[in-house]
């Protein structure tokens, strides 16, 4: 009788052990595959979050465009305008004098999303705009927009164009701690 | 431990493992349909955002480089947005288009949209940087269409998004698969998106022009 009571108790034990781990691996991985596929929601939508915030800023410091004086360049907080110069022409064509008369900005903002106990960058945005003036009224009459994501390139494309200066390094971000609820 | 213990035992062992055997299959087909869903959802939200960007760079002019060089002046006119209705975009030719006959008297409507923009530090829709030798006639173009595959009955759908290569040559990249519709429709200043997919889950997404483009 007790030989039989150790083949039953051997035999159950391990079968309900096994069958334990089998339950708990499977749980396992699919918590795993359901954290990964959160991250990368979350991501998405932090990218998302980021980029509407910057375009929200970058329509507002287009807004300051036109409505004053503005010097050659304006440091804004995470926001900065320069006033781009025109082409000189040697030619004193009506088409070269019209172009002198218009001004042309270009206004760049820089937000991040940081978390809001580490501090870490979770994502970035970087928008540029040129508006050029009507000479007439000073409204914009050309905007074209574009989103930075390489700064190495950035870089060499700035270097090839000598009007411009490469300001990505001096822009300090408008951080913006990850909401909570 | 005697014979009723036993049996006993080994009839609550049962119990408890036929009701596992019977839980365990639909707790995974129900967890296996949350998955996919999650999926698609992350998948399209992806492509969404790939368009949604593509759209907001529509009709880009450098135009610090443009008021250097008069080069721009030589230039075709920018047309920012291109939307051809049930229509897919060719490989033969930039910009070209052929209708999707064996499509048109089934329930399947796929629009295309071709994008064009003058290029500073832009990337196309799988990561690839838009080059100067990347461009047609001093453009990029970009463009998203359905191409089927298989049977009219039961064709999956893939969502391609159409550039040019280094030698100006049409390259088409997929970035979604199992697409049943794709409709875009072009307003003023707002460009809207409708993805069905073969779950029949549809999803709409209205874009907002930013720069200011000749349609």
């Amino acid at each position: 009788m007790n030989r039989a009571k150790g083949k039953n108790a051997g035999f159950i034990l391990p079968i309900t052990l096994g069958l334990i781990s089998l339950v708990g691996l499977w749980g396992t991985i699919l918590i795993e595959q359901m954290h990964r596929q959160s991250d990368q929601l979350a991501k998405s939508w932090q990218e998302k979050f980021i980029f509407y915030k910057a375009q929200e800023h970058l329509g507002q410091c287009l807004g300051i465009v036109g409505l004053q004086e503005l010097p050659t360049q304006r440091w804004g907080q995470c926001c900065h305008v320069e006033a781009m110069t025109n082409p000189t022409s040697t030619k004193t064509s009506t088409k070269s004098s019209k172009l002198a008369l218009q001004k042309s900005y270009r206004v760049s903002v820089h937000h991040e999303l940081i978390h809001p106990i580490s501090n870490q960058i979770l994502g970035s945005s970087r928008l540029q705009a040129v508006v050029t003036l009507s000479p007439t009224n000073q409204a914009i009459s050309k905007l074209s927009w574009r989103e930075i994501f390489d700064l190495h390139w950035e870089q060499e494309l700035n270097a090839l164009q000598p009007k411009t200066n490469y300001i990505w390094g001096q822009l300090p971000a408008c951080k913006h701690p990850l909401p909570t609820n | 431990m005697n014979l009723v213990e036993l049996m006993l035992s080994i009839s609550l062992l049962t119990i408890v493992l036929a009701g596992l055997t019977h839980a365990v299959p639909v707790l995974q087909k129900n967890m296996d349909d949350g998955r996919a869903l999650r999926e698609e959802v992350a998948q399209v939200e992806q492509v969404l955002q790939i368009i949604t960007r593509s759209i907001q760079q529509a009709g880009f002019e450098d135009i610090i480089k443009g008021q250097s060089s008069n080069s721009r002046s030589q230039k075709p006119p920018l047309v920012g947005i291109q939307v051809f209705q049930q229509a897919t975009l060719t490989t033969d030719k930039v910009g070209k288009t052929s209708t999707q006959q064996s499509y048109l008297a089934g329930r399947r409507q796929t629009d295309a949209i071709l994008i064009q923009h003058e290029t500073y530090g832009h990337f196309d829709c799988v990561g690839r940087k838009i080059t100067d030798k990347r461009t047609h006639q001093g453009l990029s173009r970009i463009g998203f269409f359905v191409q089927f595959r298989g049977n009219k009955g039961n064709a999956i759908g893939t969502l391609m998004c159409q550039s040019l290569t280094n030698n100006g040559q049409v390259q088409n990249d997929g970035i979604l698969t199992g697409v049943n519709d794709f409709l875009i429709y072009l307003e003023d200043d707002v460009v809207i998106v409708e993805l069905t997919m073969q779950s029949s889950r549809q999803y709409h997404k209205s874009i907002a022009l930013q720069n200011q483009i000749s349609l």
